[in-house]
């Protein structure tokens, strides 16, 4: 993840962030059937060393929807929130009474998948729409481990030799919240 | 009383007092390295996050980042603190891969390319491998303590175990 970034890039990223958040949020609420909130994304240099703290205590455990995308807009994207609230969404997502979701198998998993791949898609239409920037997502995938190790993922991106990483954080609330993270390539915040 | 000393990611951490266990937490990819001599009582961990440093005069191969230069470094440290070549052992943990569905592309697989970077500079620095429990698909947390130089694992939804 490219930490080197002037004010300009800054802006710049957060515009097709933000626009590309919004969108998102707008296609869960389709999803869901119901309002859903967002926070404007927040960029972040967030310390190598305490990387797998930045949700928390990095043994809870998590469950993460990861995908890449590759273009214009390459990056890494992951929708992340607890296990427990992953379960409560999964309820809404399925329709199911609240409760009712107490593991995360095949099927839950599949939603969960569905939801990040669908808010991915309005994100990556956003940046099409508003910004030209062509982008092809990969297939989502989920994960449920440890904070710290889902984490991981995300420094599959690092540029090897900063010290920092460079994220975009947002929240979408799905009463319960996710995590929303989006990582930009280094050719992505070169080029922007 | 133990002291729990985290190990960050990119770091390394040597120790000689016999109330530390040092500790990384949620490893995925990324793998934990120790490293201890049982006489001197010294150990240390290292957090490694990818596998080869791309250039040795580089600071940022000064650290723990990399697995190859990393251990290295970590080696040099353990013999500063007092440990003895000869009876260094090492420990190994982690280098998961935390995306199974993602098998087929060789850029993603970081956890296995960690493991055999760790291997190639263990038979090059001739260490002796006491124990490892590395690949698969989970998370690990590793504890390592220095009083005896037991490193234990931790997955979710299972008890600390040694290896």
């Amino acid at each position: 993840m490219y930490t080197g970034i002037d004010q300009k890039q800054q802006t710049r990223l957060f515009q097709i962030a933000h626009d590309g958040i919004k969108k998102a949020a707008a296609g869960l609420e389709d999803m869901v059937g119901q309002e859903v909130r967002f926070s404007a994304p927040l960029l972040r240099q967030v310390p190598l060393f305490s990387f797998r703290n930045l949700l928390g205590w990095p043994e809870a455990e998590m469950a993460a929807v990861y995908l890449r995308a590759d273009g214009d807009l390459a990056g890494q994207f992951m929708l992340i929130t607890s296990t427990e609230d992953a379960q409560r969404v999964v309820d809404r997502l399925l329709e199911l009474p609240p409760g009712t979701t107490t593991s995360l198998g095949r099927l839950e998993r599949s939603a969960l998948a569905e939801m990040g791949n669908l808010a991915l898609a309005y994100f990556l239409n956003a940046a099409a729409e508003g910004y030209g920037m062509e982008t092809r997502p990969t297939p989502p995938a989920v994960i449920v481990d440890m904070a710290g190790a889902v984490l991981d993922l995300l420094l599959m991106g690092w540029d090897g030799v900063s010290d920092q990483v460079m994220l975009l954080q947002s929240k979408f609330n799905l009463e319960p919240q996710f995590t929303c993270l989006f990582l930009p390539a280094r050719s992505v915040v070169e080029g922007i | 009383m133990l002291n729990t000393i985290p190990v960050g990611i990119g770091e390394i951490k040597v120790s000689r007092d016999p109330r530390d266990v040092l500790v990384a937490y949620g490893l995925g990819s990324c793998l934990g390295i120790g490293l201890y001599d049982p006489q001197a009582r010294v150990a240390g961990l290292l957090h490694a996050v990818l596998p080869t440093c791309p250039d040795p005069e580089a600071a940022s191969c000064l650290t723990g980042k990399y697995v190859d230069s990393g251990l290295a470094h970590m080696l040099e440290e353990m013999l500063e603190a007092g440990a003895d070549r000869k009876r260094i052992i090492l420990r190994m943990a982690g280098g998961a891969n935390m995306l199974s569905s993602f098998n087929g592309d060789p850029a993603l697989q970081i956890g296995a390319r960690n493991i055999s970077a760790a291997q190639e500079i263990i038979a090059g620095l001739k260490l002796k491998v006491a124990g490892q429990e590395v690949g698969g698909t989970s998370g690990r947390t590793v504890n390592f303590y220095v009083a005896d130089g037991r490193m234990t694992i931790r997955m979710l939804g299972n008890r600390e175990r040694e290896i």
